[in-house]
């Protein structure tokens, strides 16, 4: 569904279901900007609120937005999949440290149901490994610094892994756990196709919107 | 701790939906050995709402009298 040429901002919404609101009414309309049910809004709205989110950016953009949802599967995968494309994501998350059988159900499942699969390398050592072992490949590969490791270390965002994925699969890319506009750009200069960010959209709505806005200018 | 260390529990694990859960929590027997647990895949279709909805069919299940102390333990696994 997205187009390899073209890169792409996701932005997480984890608060309120009225702050999510207000920051959909402050982004660009624009196909080049991903919205994410955050897995914990999932968690504390259900469906329903990734259902909510969905209606508010297709209303925005006039046409059917694409909508993540950070489910991060680590078990019974499938189930969750359906409820996820039924409430209108056109993606959904699996995490990579979750059972092979797991993941590779997952896959299966969204495939089926025509949504795009994303698998989530958060904590995990070497995500090629991961790849190698699955029947089917996803068709997004996430590279995660997690919250806690941005914030508690100084883990760096995993731009190496990007071209050791990429010379053997044909996946996307996104990269997960920058937060600025040089890292974003630094994700999309290093071959990524999505760049994600949350916390700065979450912390000052307006200020960071310009962080949008400004990408869809520079980066192409 | 609100568990006992000399005891041992039984965990039900509620996965699929609301109703199947009802269906489940009025067929438990009550005891203060068994745990029901709020699933990940149903949090995650109905939100935390779930917690409190399988919290509201548990009360409605066992009397006040037999509640003799906070028995439900939800345990979102994620």
């Amino acid at each position: 569904m997205l187009n390899k040429k073209l890169s792409y901002l996701q932005i997480a919404l984890n608060g309120t279901l009225s702050e999510a609101e207000g920051i959909i009414g402050l982004l660009p309309a624009s196909d080049r900007i991903l919205v994410e049910a955050g897995t914990s809004f999932i968690k504390a709205y259900g469906i329903q609120g990734i259902s909510i989110i969905d209606r508010l950016w297709s209303y925005k953009l006039g046409k059917k937005g694409y909508i993540v949802a950070d489910l991060k599967c680590m078990d019974r995968g499938f189930t969750e999949v359906i409820a996820a494309k039924e409430s209108g994501a056109q993606a959904a998350t699996c995490l990579g440290l979750a059972p092979i059988q797991t993941i590779d159900l997952f896959i299966e499942k969204c495939k089926e149901l025509n949504i795009d699969s994303m698998i989530d390398m958060m904590n995990v050592e070497f995500p090629f490994e991961i790849l190698e072992k699955l029947k089917q490949i996803p068709n997004i590969v996430v590279l995660h610094r997690g919250v806690e490791e941005s914030e508690m270390s100084n883990k760096e965002i995993p731009y190496l892994q990007i071209h050791k994925i990429l010379e053997t699969y044909n996946v996307l890319i996104s990269i997960a756990g920058g937060e600025t506009f040089k890292e974003v750009r630094g994700a999309i200069f290093n071959d990524a196709n999505i760049a994600v960010v949350w916390k700065a959209f979450s912390e000052n709505p307006l200020q960071t919107a310009k962080l949008a806005k400004t990408f869809l200018r520079e980066v192409r | 701790m609100i568990l006992e260390r000399r005891k041992k529990y039984l965990q039900i694990a509620l996965n699929s939906d609301l109703i199947e859960a009802g269906k489940i929590i009025r067929n438990l027997p009550f005891s203060d050995q068994i745990i029901i647990e709020a699933g990940t895949p149903l949090i995650k279709t109905c939100g935390v709402r779930a917690i409190s909805r399988i919290k509201e069919i548990a009360l409605e299940r066992f009397s006040n009298e037999e509640i003799k102390r906070e028995y439900i333990k939800t345990f979102p696994s994620q």
